[in-house]
């Protein structure tokens, strides 16, 4: 079976300067792989190229599924509550409003997330913020997870029982991508990519 | 088909209830015009049409600009997980093109109240066309600009532009909002044909919103791997054809 997130010799410059080299990274179903590097590595870059946001000068990119991707900035609209973004991006992948509710709702109490309180996102806290932005991303059937440093915000409990969601949704049999740089959690994914700037991969 | 529809009505929902939250720019949008029209009622010439005429394109067109751009932070996150660009802007546009429409022959029935135009069909056509421009103007700056800024000054620049102008002039002729100031001025008493500068804005309503597709397209479509859109890159296409229809009727016009 061929994996669920492949990417072969990928290359991007930005202007003269050169962030990504020759990236090689497969990850299979039911795989969940930690990105890791200095920061200016390439990492949110590939993560943005894995997603489509980004053409990569050279090299591809193959997905099987549809790709959930969380960016490190909480892309949310300030005036509009969780429950209406949930509906938003449900129906993004043709659930009903009642189907995203449900479901969204279910994420977003797994993740610690008030549930049910009408509050603009603008009002929320920088951690509520981030629970409903890595909810969004999770919403509806994802086979790939592209995470970019999800839990900024967290607090204690939540940060660790993200970890825990990590390892479900691996068994689930998605195909896990997380940028991190807390090397203390690294024995909970599969496998450690570590990307050098300006050069190769090293797994 | 239906899935479609649902998607467009979800935007236009989601813009709908963002706009209505801003009540202060609501109050503001609405102000604006009315002062251009109060403060220039007594010049001569008949110029507070034009002054109130520019002054809702300016908010019709700031609205559009503002949304589009606070929306910014999601739009690449829907279209990744399965709107197309097109419905986004379609949902956009129904809901900007009924705030403009509405605050227009609003705006239009208070003019007619205050002062019962010499053409009172010249000054609603006007005010409608004035919508129909201004909310794809918007559109396109916020689609073209990188930042709020930039896009302001623009806004300000091209509306500012035609307000100084004399009606008449050879430059109003090919300016945007060209065709609603010349039917400002025919609503005033001025003399002129009235299906010309009607034409003129149509082509460029049509064109900047084949402008404000393209550049739309252009900002939020997502690499799709590992096969390719084939229904984007057909929305690219057509907007590419509006736009050369528009510039050759203007063209003509001119």
């Amino acid at each position: 079976m061929p994996p669920a997130l492949s990417v072969s010799g990928v290359t991007k410059r930005f202007g003269r300067r050169r962030v990504l080299d020759g990236i090689d990274l497969d990850v299979d179903r039911g795989e969940a792989v930690a990105l890791i590097g200095e920061n200016g590595a390439g990492k949110s870059t590939l993560l943005k190229i894995c997603a489509g946001f980004l053409g990569p000068d050279g090299g591809t990119v193959t997905t099987s599924g549809l790709v959930g991707y969380c960016p490190q900035e909480p892309g949310l609209l300030d005036l509009l509550t969780a429950d209406e973004h949930l509906v938003l991006f449900g129906r993004a992948q043709g659930l009903s409003r009642a189907d995203a509710l449900d479901q969204g709702r279910q994420l977003l109490g797994e993740l610690g997330f008030p549930v049910g309180r009408p509050v603009q996102t603008r009002r929320l806290s920088g951690g509520s913020r981030q629970k409903l932005n890595l909810a969004l991303a999770l919403l509806g059937t994802r086979e790939v997870l592209l995470l970019d440093e999800p839990y900024q915000g967290f607090d204690h409990g939540t940060y660790v029982s993200f970890w825990h969601h990590v390892e479900r949704w691996r068994d689930e049999g998605r195909a896990i991508v997380v940028v991190t740089h807390m090397l203390a959690e690294l024995h909970r994914v599969d496998r450690v990519v570590e990307l050098q700037p300006a050069a190769q991969a090293v797994a | 088909m239906t899935t479609t529809i649902g998607r467009v009505l979800a935007t236009a929902e989601v813009l709908g209830r963002d706009l209505l939250r801003r009540r202060l720019a609501l109050v503001m949008l609405v102000a604006l015009p009315v002062a251009f029209y109060a403060a220039t009622r007594w010049s001569e010439g008949g110029y507070a049409y034009t002054s109130g005429g520019m002054g809702i394109s300016w908010s019709i067109a700031g609205a559009a600009l503002y949304s589009a751009l606070a929306a910014r932070p999601v739009d690449r996150r829907l279209v990744l997980d399965g709107y197309r660009p097109a419905e986004l802007l379609a949902g956009r546009v129904v809901v900007l093109m009924a705030f403009g429409l509405s605050l227009a022959l609003a705006f239009g029935a208070l003019m007619y109240g205050v002062a019962v135009p010499r053409d009172a069909m010249s000054l609603f056509v006007s005010l409608v066309l004035v919508a129909g421009i201004a909310v794809p103007f918007g559109l396109a700056i916020a689609a073209l600009v990188p930042r709020e800024l930039e896009g302001t000054l623009l806004l300000i620049g091209v509306v500012g532009i035609e307000m100084s102008l004399p009606s008449g002039s050879a430059l109003e002729g090919v300016m945007p909002f060209g065709g609603p100031h010349r039917l400002l001025a025919l609503a005033s008493g001025r003399h002129g044909g009235f299906a010309p500068p009607v034409l003129r804005a149509v082509a460029w309503s049509v064109l900047l919103l084949a402008l404000a597709t393209a550049a739309w397209w252009e900002r939020v479509h997502v690499t799709r791997h590992p096969r390719a859109v084939p229904h984007a890159r057909h929305v690219g296409r057509v907007a590419l054809g509006l736009m050369a229809a528009g510039a050759i009727v203007l063209l003509a016009l001119a």
